[in-house]
């Protein structure tokens, strides 16, 4: 599965599919194999025990009868709080429970496997790096050119259109964008009103920011209005009828008359 | 200060507000014109000690006023986009554009940029309800990588591609 492109002048470059999706890794320095095979690892670690697409996993078997959470492992319950701390934190619009029932934490799983194969590359001397998973980026330190990653954010009217976009800085490391044909279902309607269609926020950390873009979704300018008063993030949401919220970071100048 | 001089001191002051909406309906010589014949007149009300320099504040009000579209009709605004004065406040600054169309005002957008020094971030980073197109667009020279909501792998790298390409 793994197409490791690295080597290339100055830079590393690595592809591999986890989770149902593509992992883009982007490094200034090249990469050593061994720390490849780690950040390979990380999520490949998370999915072995979490994923729902695997009838062995230990998610599956709490799928199946949820009576068993109770003995479940360390790492799981662990996962599990943070999700209900989360759906606390943001009045009920970020759940780990599936409308049909089954709990289901992919919802924090994807950012836990991003974060810890970020936590691998510092861990070996990587300082400049660019990760993304599914559309879940983040960043360490600048660009070779000294640049700031600037992240690109896609249209939800044509997905094959960039949008806007977002220079990465100190506090806003981590860009998460949820949107209204995610795959899954831990993206929940709370509020009639929300008629959000895709949502983007820019944290300190790749959780929080995955977390929020999925609860506002759910919950709409509610939510969005409750987290701002909580978390230091930035928004940008997209409506169906053409309205937008977003940060003052993703204004445009004002034009010159 | 004499009654008269106040009155005077009062209708300059109506005239520069009249300039302030003149400033939405007229390019920027006009503006500067009219605002210098309030300041005009505010200097005649001030050391209006004679009744000649009286006389010739009151006058050059009564003239302020009636060129203002408070009392010519408001309705009629000329079209155009009109972008006013950048008003600076504690965590950075805010910018009113007002969009004339068929003499009716059919838009206002305040353009809000933080100061980019504010400690706690929280404050201006607050989103605000805007119109689409007024969200900075992609410089795809600049990006180096791209976030939307996954569905599928297939689905995530063909719609990458073609971001990146068509942006």
């Amino acid at each position: 599965m793994e197409r490791d492109e690295t080597g290339g002048p100055g830079r590393g470059q690595l592809v591999f599919e986890a989770m149902g999706t593509v992992v883009t890794l982007v490094s200034t320095e090249p990469v050593l194999a061994s720390t490849v095979g780690a950040v390979v690892g990380a999520f490949a670690e998370l999915e072995e025990r979490f994923s729902l697409h695997r009838e062995d996993s230990e998610a599956s078997a709490i799928g199946r009868d949820r009576s068993l959470i109770r003995t479940a492992s360390e790492p799981y319950r662990d996962m599990y709080w943070d999700a209900v701390a989360w759906l606390a934190a943001t009045g009920g619009a970020f759940t780990p429970h599936r409308p049909d029932g089954v709990v289901d934490l992919s919802g924090i799983v994807k950012a836990r496997a991003i974060e810890a194969a970020g936590d691998v590359l510092v861990a070996a001397g990587h300082l400049d790096w660019c990760l993304n998973a599914g559309g879940d980026v983040l960043v360490s330190g600048v660009q070779a050119s000294g640049e700031a990653w600037t992240v690109g954010i896609v249209d939800a009217d044509d997905r094959g259109r960039l949008w806007t976009q977002l220079a990465t800085r100190p506090g806003r490391l981590a860009v998460a964008t949820s949107g209204v044909q995610e795959r899954g279902e831990h993206v929940w309607r709370l509020a009639s009103a929300s008629t959000f269609t895709q949502v983007t926020v820019a944290a300190a950390d790749i959780e929080t920011a995955d977390v929020l873009a999925t609860a506002i979704l759910g919950g709409g300018v509610d939510t969005l209005q409750l987290v701002q008063r909580g978390y230091d993030i930035d928004v940008l949401a997209q409506s169906s009828d053409g309205t937008v919220w977003a940060s003052p970071v993703f204004l445009a100048p004002a034009p010159t008359t | 200060m004499s009654i008269r001089a106040r009155v005077a001191a009062v209708v300059a002051s109506v005239g520069v507000l009249g300039a302030g909406w003149a400033v939405g309906t007229a390019n920027g010589a006009t503006v500067a014109s009219t605002t210098t014949t309030g300041t005009t007149n505010t200097n005649a009300g001030t050391s209006g000690a004679s009744g000649t320099t009286s006389t010739t504040s009151t006058s050059t009000g009564t003239t302020i006023t009636g060129t203002t579209p408070i009392t010519s009709g408001s309705t009629s605004y000329k079209d155009g986009t009109y972008t006013g004065t950048t008003v600076t406040h504690q965590y950075g600054s805010v910018t009113v554009t007002v969009t004339i169309s068929g003499g009716k005002i059919t838009n206002v957008t305040a353009n809000a940029v933080s100061d980019g020094q504010h400690r706690s971030g929280s404050i201006n980073s607050q989103a605000i309800p805007l119109m689409k197109s007024e969200v900075l667009a992609a410089d795809s020279a600049k990006v180096s990588t791209i976030s939307g909501a996954t569905y599928t792998t297939t689905a995530y790298i063909t719609s990458l591609q073609s971001a990146l390409s068509k942006a």
